[in-house]
């Protein structure tokens, strides 16, 4: 039987705050079906700005749950971009937890 | 088939036709190698050994498609290295194309030993092998790779097919093959270059600044 939001505390604090970002989110989403994929890949994906997936990069990169690798193929630059073991283990928490959640708030 | 699979396994399937078919690459490849085909009969007539007159053609479009990709559509659309989805994948469609191989040598071998020599009459078997050792494998290929094009583009080898069977009376046989593969083939390239000229206006060649580490 579904529990009611009455008898299971409401997981708030177990939602990670770096990851509840919806681009972040996606990123992860992205980053975890593949080995590794590149910036402009995932710029082109999100359908995103430079700037603004940038942003969400260093945010996952500081929380160390991606890892960036700058390499050089044909003399071309090319950034591409690894979800960690944390990063990995972050996720699935996270699809757990909010789970979880709409499990709980749901009709 | 899209509602069983999981969200992961959906946005995996994206990356995916983003990277290998959004380009018309693949198109373009399919159709000039099918063209260049077409002509190998009358190649060979022109005194073009086998196998050079299937190859003189597809040789040049697939050297076009190696260069494209690594020169025009790979730095606008970007690089992916495949993960455990892909990889799983391609195992499926390697078992498919070794079934398709040995099932099309096997009728090949017993309509050899038959002599060629039909019951329903002189392209049965031929077009029996088309169908079991090309079309289904193709369209299984092109279902599992949510590659919709492809699953047309293989029955319209049958349909040519049967055209070629029903026209080559009228004409010569090498005639008849660059009338109905040629124009197929030319199909696939015009689908080919609209959509690689969709995706050249769609994504632009970005002059990036990456993350800073």
């Amino acid at each position: 039987m579904r529990k009611s939001i009455h008898d299971e505390p409401i997981p708030i604090e177990e939602i990670d705050r770096i990851i509840h970002e919806p681009a972040r989110l996606l990123i992860l989403a992205h980053l975890s079906v593949v080995e590794s994929l590149d910036f402009v890949l995932l710029m082109n994906l999100l359908k995103t700005t430079q700037g603004n997936l940038s942003s969400h990069l260093s945010k996952l990169e500081n929380a160390k749950y991606i890892h960036i690798e700058k390499i050089f193929v044909s003399k071309r630059p090319r950034t591409m971009l690894s979800l960690t073991s944390l990063g990995q283990e972050a996720f699935q928490n996270y699809r757990t937890v909010l789970t979880r959640l709409v499990d709980l708030i749901s009709e | 088939m899209n509602s069983k699979k999981s969200g992961l396994e959906q946005i995996e399937g994206r990356i995916f036709r983003t990277t290998n078919l959004s380009d018309g690459l693949l198109d373009i490849l399919i159709g000039g190698l099918l063209l260049g085909n077409s002509f190998g009969p009358m190649l060979l007539d022109q005194g073009i050994p086998l196998p050079w007159n299937f190859v003189i053609i597809p040789l040049p479009v697939y050297l076009l498609f190696w260069y494209a990709r690594k020169n025009i559509t790979g730095p606008r659309i970007g690089y992916i290295r495949s993960g455990t989805i892909r990889k799983k994948k391609n195992r499926g469609l390697l078992y498919i194309n070794i079934l398709a191989f040995f099932f099309t040598g096997l009728v090949f071998i017993l309509s050899s030993l038959a002599g060629w020599d039909f019951p329903l009459g002189k392209y049965s078997n031929i077009i029996f092998l088309g169908v079991f050792g090309f079309v289904i494998p193709i369209s299984l290929i092109g279902y599992f790779l949510e590659y919709n094009r492809l699953i047309v583009y293989a029955w319209l080898i049958l349909v040519a097919w049967l055209i070629f069977a029903s026209i080559r009376a009228s004409m010569t046989s090498e005639w008849a093959w660059v009338m109905t593969f040629g124009t197929v083939g030319m199909l696939y390239i015009i689908i080919g270059v609209v959509t690689f000229l969709n995706f050249i206006q769609r994504y632009p060649l970005a002059d990036l600044d990456p993350p800073e580490k």
